[in-house]
Formats: C-alpha cells, sequence, structure tokens
C-alpha cells in the first residue's frame, strides 16, 4: 500500500489538530500554533467549497442526461451561473437579489418552523407508549402555560408548569448534560488514539 | 483533565479485563437495532433511504455530533447494500462530500453489492440553513422515502424536516445531543438516540473488548459524579460550599 494511503497518517493528523488547541486552552503555550491551524481549517474549508460545486453541477447535469427533475435542475444551474455572473458584472444588482429576493425568501421559508413546531405534534406524534402520552400531555400543559389568557384564568396552571420547568425538566436537563460532557471525552480519546475511524470511510 | 485520566485508566484496565475474560456487555439501543428493519421496510416498499448528519461540520463546536453521525452512516450503507435499496445522503458542508461518498462506498462494498453505490448518492445544497431544509423537504415530499434519519447536530431546520418526513409517512429514525430539539424528536421519531447516546454510537457499533471498557470509563466517573453530588449535597446543608472550596483548590 502506498504511504500515503496508510490509515495512520489521517489518524496523526486528527490528533495533532485536536491537541494542539487543547494544550494551548490548558496551557497557554501554543497559542501562535493554535491560531495557526485555525487559519488553515479557514482556507481549507473555503477551498473545500469548489468540491461542493463540483458535487452540484454532476448531480444536476447527471439529472438532466436522464430527464429527471430537469427544470429543476436547469433552475439550479441557471441561478448559480447568473448570480455568479452578476457577482463580477454588476454589485448593486448581486446586493438588489440578496436583500429583495434572497433574504424574504430565506425568511419565509423560515416562517414555517412556527406552524411545523405545532403541527408535527398532530400529523406525527407516535403515541406509541405511556411515556409518550405523558409527554403529550406535558406539552400542552406547557403550551397552556405560555398562553397569557390562560395564565389569566388559570393561576394554577402558572404553578404546575413552574414546577415542570424547574423540577423535572432542570433535573433531566442537567443528567443529560452531565452525560453528554463525559461521552463527548470519551468520543475525542476514541478519535486520537484511532479507535473511532468510521469518519475516514472504513467503517 | 483529571475526568480524561480516570476514563483513560478505566478503559485501559476494562480492555485487558474484558478480553481475558468477558464480563460486561453493551446494551443495545433500540435506534441502532431499527436500523435493519427500517432498510428492510425500504427495500419491501422499493423506496430509498434518506440520510442527514444535520447542519453541522467538522471545523466547529458541532465536530463530535457530526463525527458519531457519520459512524452510523457506515452502517446504515451497508444495510442499505445488503437490501439492495438507494441511500441518499444530504449534507450542507462541501468537506463532507468526499467522506461521504467514501464511508457510503466502504459500506456497499462491505455488504458486497458496490455496484450500487453512485457518488449521486451524496448531494450538497450550499452552506445555508434555509436551503439545507428546504432542500431536504423537497426531497422528502417529491421521493417520498420509506426511511427518514437525521443523526448529528441539529439545529430548527430539523423540525420542518421531520414535519416533511411525517407527512410523507416515513419511518424516522434520529439522534441528537442538542437538548432543544431532542422534545420534538421524541414526538416525531420511531426510534431516537437521546444525548450521550449518539457519541457512544461508534463504540456500540463496534461492540468490541476495547469499546467496552470506554463504556465502563464513563460508568466509573458517572459514579465518582454522583457520590461528589451527594457528598456536595451533605455539605452544603451543614452550611459548607464543597464545590467552591474544590473550585478554588
Amino acid at each position: 500500500m502506498s504511504f500515503l494511503r496508510r490509515i495512520e497518517i489521517p489518524i496523526i493528523l486528527f490528533a495533532i489538530g485536536s491537541l494542539l488547541p487543547l494544550i494551548d486552552y490548558y496551557t497557554g503555550n501554543l497559542s501562535v500554533q493554535a491560531s495557526e491551524l485555525l487559519s488553515w481549517v479557514v482556507i481549507l474549508v473555503t477551498f473545500s467549497y469548489l468540491i461542493g460545486v463540483v458535487n452540484l453541477f454532476r448531480y444536476h447535469l447527471n439529472n438532466i442526461r436522464k430527464g429527471r427533475d430537469v427544470y429543476y435542475s436547469v433552475l439550479i444551474i441557471g441561478s448559480f451561473l447568473f448570480y455568479l455572473a452578476i457577482a463580477y458584472l454588476n454589485k448593486s444588482v448581486y446586493d438588489w437579489i440578496f436583500s429583495k429576493l434572497y433574504t424574504p425568501l430565506s425568511m419565509s421559508i423560515s416562517s414555517f418552523v412556527g406552524f411545523y413546531t405545532y403541527t408535527v405534534f398532530l400529523r406525527g406524534a407516535r403515541l406509541k407508549s405511556p411515556t409518550a402520552v405523558l409527554l403529550l400531555a406535558v406539552t400542552i400543559v406547557i403550551l397552556l402555560y405560555n398562553t397569557p389568557t390562560i395564565r389569566a384564568l388559570s393561576p394554577q396552571m402558572i404553578t404546575i408548569g413552574d414546577w415542570i420547568k424547574n423540577v423535572p425538566n432542570t433535573g433531566a436537563y442537567r443528567g443529560i448534560l452531565i452525560g453528554m460532557g463525559i461521552s463527548m471525552i470519551v468520543l475525542f480519546m476514541r478519535a486520537i488514539i484511532g479507535r473511532e475511524r468510521s469518519y475516514l470511510g472504513g467503517g | 483533565m483529571l475526568m480524561v485520566i480516570c476514563i483513560g485508566l478505566a478503559y485501559f484496565y476494562m480492555k485487558s479485563a474484558e478480553r481475558k475474560a468477558p464480563r460486561y456487555r453493551i446494551r443495545k439501543f433500540p435506534a441502532l437495532e431499527a436500523i435493519e428493519e427500517a432498510v428492510g421496510r425500504a427495500a419491501e416498499m422499493n423506496r430509498p433511504v434518506h440520510y442527514t448528519t444535520g447542519i453541522g461540520g467538522t471545523d466547529d463546536q458541532y465536530a463530535p455530533m457530526t463525527l458519531s453521525g457519520l459512524a452510523i452512516l457506515g452502517r446504515v450503507a451497508e444495510a442499505c447494500g445488503k437490501a439492495g435499496v438507494y441511500l441518499r445522503y444530504t449534507t450542507p458542508r462541501a468537506y463532507l462530500v468526499p467522506v461521504s461518498q467514501d464511508i457510503i462506498k466502504a459500506g456497499y462494498m462491505k455488504s458486497g453489492n458496490p455496484d450500487m453505490y453512485s457518488p449521486d448518492m451524496v448531494y450538497y445544497v450550499g452552506e445555508y440553513q434555509t436551503a439545507f431544509m428546504t432542500s431536504v423537504m423537497g426531497y422528502i415530499l417529491r421521493e417520498r422515502p420509506a426511511v427518514n434519519m437525521i443523526f448529528g447536530a441539529t439545529l430548527w431546520e430539523t423540525i420542518n424536516q421531520l414535519g416533511a418526513g411525517a407527512i410523507a409517512g416515513c419511518i424516522q429514525l434520529g439522534g441528537t445531543p442538542r437538548l432543544y430539539y431532542i422534545p420534538i424528536m421524541i414526538c416525531v421519531c420511531d426510534y431516537l438516540l437521546i444525548g450521550e447516546e449518539l457519541y457512544v454510537a461508534g463504540a456500540a457499533l463496534e461492540g468490541t473488548p476495547g469499546s467496552i471498557g470506554y463504556f465502563r470509563g464513563q460508568d466509573l466517573y458517572k459514579i465518582l459524579l454522583i457520590i461528589l453530588f451527594i457528598l456536595a449535597a451533605v455539605a452544603s446543608t451543614a452550611g459548607f460550599n464543597l464545590i467552591g472550596y474544590l473550585s478554588a483548590w
């Protein structure tokens, strides 16, 4: 096997890249090297956009060739090329498209979240077990707790809502948080000693 | 640092002890066990499987979550290869394209079905959250995959993606340590990895004595923490701020 294809090389790179900022954080002795490393990350990520563009073009050109979702693919490639060209040819049109077209569309799409949050419970709630029913009941209570009218009509709802938020919710939240902290260290250790290598493609 | 040393020592001790005489076993995670079943259903329905590791990448604070998501992707690709199911992976991070292509290719090769793999199984949607959200929603509502899996770092886009999955009638498998999105995932997903379960998914899938060592290391550290909490509660009741003293020390 070629030296450059050996699996140890990316693992060593990963370990160096992870340990350098960590050692700097605790000791403050490697700040120049850690800062340099972070600059490399920014440069590498910026160049990686090219990989994304190649993937996007290949996917959509394949679609056009196979006659699958042709209109969408033509629209995406056309928009991409147009916007890329306009960025260099006419900055004011570029800014206009961004502020008058992209931003409102993006905000409209984002506002779906509010509706989906509620409809998702109706459409997708999997009430298969008593705990799922309990969860839904608590969700309804908290929903009512946050409704001004209900709060004004029923002061008991405030007491119940406060108790749910401060006692079971905070307890579970902290328990999950502590478990996550420990597991993250375990994952980090597995990665730097080369046991977690699924991200390298070997599985 | 103390935590790293404790877990490290427990790991090496347990690893050698488990190799000599296996005593412990890793409990089964329903979400990981359900992968085969869900992919099997996709095969029966002749529909694809959709997978994403969420909005996070490996260059930000979400890196551990993304790595864990990629670990599961390997297993999903292998299951899809065995069942002859098309897997679609969507990512908003360009540098994850070659990484995930390699993982999926390895999975299909392991399953003995390398011809089924295509680089088009990985789809890059651009770095913006809105683009990622709408792309996944559009794919789910158009193609109607049988299974929708989201394992990794999730932000608000997940709510809409899971909503689209619910409308399309997908089996939904999820996992995230992001606390704000765990409740919605509990409600919508059929199987879920909560919090730390996602981080240890790689070790759980491995199931070797070494990985049992990691779990035992975690357990021992949790026992230490519980003892510390009890001591701190007793000391606090007696009027002594133990945690404050330890922090100052």
